[in-house]
């Protein structure tokens, strides 16, 4: 895409996103290729870098003040990559390298677990990959885990994810989802064999898991205390199975579903509001 | 040959006559006979023998100031001559055979007879005379099989129709965010179609576009009309969207009097119009790793790195690997036991790694997919890779995500870089539509 039109493109999406701003402050990220834009209250879109490679996985941190991403991997050399922490507006940047001994070849998913830990979800294999957790002021890995769809929920307590299957597994063999290593879903008596296409916490900490099974597709809330659904939302057939790969969050004191996965083509990599 | 016509063409018109749908035209290439025949038309009178006998050509080039977006459906000759005795005549156009006629009649002989009126005619061609380049110079042709021919001109008639309806259809591409049904992609594909009396586009004509594989059984093809009548650039516009693959003809119902040109096209290859991100895996390989060993592990005889096989980066990760001789070893599902860790691992060996197709892993070919984007034993070509084969799945792989398989351990990736790129879908998929 010429330069120009892919920077109209960031403005212009950047002024679709920020539209809310006209109903509250918020602010959003959005990578374009190398370069990471920061949409202000007013609409306003500002670049704040530009890298060598691209920009993934941009995420406030709960202050607000800094931002975590996460550069395009290079698999030449023993370091593949960096997860970057920057303060917009001052000279303080972290790079937190990603070295080859790691194993991983890509970063899936990143967030902030406190204003000193960051993790990542890395790529292994189709199947399965790992969770770290990592000391931002050290650069050090503090825990590693296999598995996939990792998802710690809102205070830092608790991490969901869908638990290590080494690749090539039968289909037989559904999928679990662990929270803190004890297993939630599906429940003891369901052997039915499932198949895990996302893991989320609400706000609230209800944990949705979007399941597969049988060939019907539904997201779950699940029940943290007895393990299984507590309430079972089906997709509908009719285009919706984009939204049963991103879980979507269930409001249960109104039984209203919000979607998350309407904007498919370009969203903003995080997005906060006051 | 094609030199001396460019050379010696004469580009004699002796008269043109058009109506609606027709036009004649009269050429007269063949002179330098000794004597004048009196056929009738201008520039009678010289003539040539397909013995040799004056200025003979086989071929004619000349202009008949048709429309260029003209389609010409039949071509009549007429052709004045002589025959000294009994000819089989050829007539070609642009050395497509017009028809041929066997003339018995004779007439041989100067000044005195009337020529003899050789009429041949070809075929009605609906989407127009092979090959035949309306407004452009064509080249007629006269072969004699046997016999001698002695003519003095030729009288061409084009019936053609100069209201029509041009038909174009963008090279296919599969459908943004769309999923594959029953291993079939969604392919989508632009229409327009145009609307001319002669080279005059015109507005106001009806179009509603058709599929000529509608009503012959699976599902059909969708056709969105953008619009019905065509607007003041005569352009009429519509979607056409299949899960059907192969060859399919567009054509158009249109407004009396105009003529729809079809357009074949074929959905087979095409785009992804959304980006995909790729990445890379492997399978481990016993030499990358250091360390201890382990002697006779569940499922395996003999003596093996232990990182190899129970470390995060080896086979309880990957789900396979090789040995350092040479071996390949997995996860053996029937012993091993959840969770999946050094305590509840056991191993056995296989011919090859396999894949969720039952096809062995191969280096530069095989990758792993959503099927609901790339179903399986679909061939692609993955921008700045090459082509690819969708033999592999993982619960991780979902949606514009191809992991591609790059070999074994960590050399096979010391190259790779991730990007997102376009793919372009070959074939190869085994749709059920």
């Amino acid at each position: 895409m010429h330069k120009l039109t892919r920077t109209c493109t960031v403005l212009l999406l950047a002024a679709i996103v920020a539209a809310p701003a006209a109903h509250g402050a918020c602010r959003a990220l959005f990578a374009d290729g190398p370069e990471l834009w920061i949409t202000n209250a007013d609409g306003d879109a500002t670049r704040l870098l530009r890298e060598e490679r691209d920009v993934a996985m941009a995420r406030f941190s709960p202050d607000r003040e800094r931002i975590a991403y996460v550069r395009g991997f290079d698999l030449t050399g023993e370091v593949m990559s960096h997860i970057v922490v920057m303060r917009p507006g001052s000279e303080e940047t972290v790079e937190i390298p990603i070295r080859a001994e790691l194993g991983i070849t890509d970063v899936m998913n990143l967030g902030w677990l406190d204003e000193k830990r960051v993790w990542t979800e890395g790529h292994v294999t189709p199947s399965s990959g790992m969770y770290h957790e990592w000391d931002v002021a050290t650069g050090k890995v503090l825990t590693e885990r296999l598995g996939a769809w990792f998802a710690p929920s809102p205070d830092g307590a608790s991490l969901a994810y869908r638990e290590h299957v080494p690749h090539g597994a039968p289909a037989s063999l559904g999928d679990r989802v662990l929270v803190n290593e004890r297993v939630v879903f599906p429940a003891d008596d369901d052997t039915r064999p499932h198949r895990v296409r996302g893991i989320t916490w609400s706000g609230s900490g209800q944990l949705t898991v979007a399941d597969e099974v049988g060939g019907e597709r539904s997201n779950v809330v699940v029940d943290l205390r007895r393990g299984g659904a507590s309430r079972r939302v089906t997709v509908q057939s009719n285009g919706s199975a984009a939204a049963a790969r991103k879980p979507m969050y269930v409001d249960l004191a109104t039984h209203r579903l919000i979607d998350e996965a309407s904007a498919t083509t370009v969203e903003p990599l995080d997005l906060i509001c006051d | 040959m094609t030199k001396r016509l460019f050379l010696l063409s004469l580009l004699l018109l002796a008269a043109v006559s058009i109506s609606a749908e027709t036009v004649t035209v009269s050429i007269d290439c063949w002179q330098g006979g000794h004597c004048a025949m009196p056929c009738g038309g201008s520039g009678q009178g010289n003539y040539a023998c397909s013995d040799g006998s004056g200025q003979w050509f086989s071929g004619c080039r000349y202009d008949e100031n048709l429309p260029t977006a003209a389609i010409v459906k039949k071509i009549t000759a007429k052709i004045f001559s002589h025959p000294c005795n009994s000819a089989v005549v050829t007539a070609t156009m642009n050395g497509q055979t017009i028809g041929t006629v066997n003339e018995t009649r004779t007439s041989c002989g100067c000044l005195s007879t009337s020529c003899i009126e050789t009429v041949i005619a070809s075929q009605e061609y609906p989407d127009g005379f092979p090959g035949y380049i309306p407004g452009e110079p064509n080249v007629f042709g006269i072969n004699v099989g046997s016999g001698t021919l002695c003519v003095e001109h030729v009288e061409l008639t084009f019936e053609y129709t100069g209201k029509q309806v041009l038909i174009t259809a963008d090279e296919p591409t599969i459908v943004q965010n769309s999923n594959a049904v029953n291993n079939c992609v969604q392919y989508e594909s632009d229409l327009s179609a145009y609307a001319t009396d002669g080279n005059t586009r015109q507005a106001g004509v009806s179009v509603r576009f058709t599929s000529n594989r509608n009503g012959s059984g699976g599902n059909p093809d969708t056709i969105t009309q953008r619009s019905t009548v065509t607007n003041n650039a005569g352009e009429v516009t519509g979607l056409l969207r299949t899960r059907r693959p192969g060859d399919l003809t567009v054509s158009a119902e249109v407004s009396d009097g105009y003529t729809a040109e079809q357009h074949r096209t074929n959905f087979t290859e095409a785009d992804y119009e959304n980006q995909f991100r790729m990445t890379a895996y492997i399978i481990a390989l016993e030499s990358d790793f250091g360390g201890g060993t382990v002697t006779d592990p569940c499922g395996l005889t003999g003596t093996f790195n232990d990182d190899f096989l129970y470390s995060n980066r080896g086979v309880l990760m990957q789900g396979s690997g090789q040995t350092n001789g040479g071996a390949y070893v997995t996860i053996d599902w029937n012993r091993s036991r959840r969770p999946f860790n050094r305590r509840n691992l056991c191993f056995t060996t296989i011919n090859c790694p396999t894949t969720a197709s039952g096809q062995c892993l191969q280096p530069n070919v095989s990758i792993a997919v959503d099927t609901e984007k790339i179903p399986m034993f679909s061939n692609v070509n993955i921008q700045n890779v090459g082509n690819r084969t969708a033999h592999d799945t993982g619960d991780r792989i979902q949606n514009y995500h191809i992991d591609v398989f790059a070999g074994l351990g960590r050399a096979a990736v010391a190259n790779w870089g991730n990007f997102n790129g376009t793919v372009r879908y070959l074939g190869g998929a085994r749709c059920t539509n």
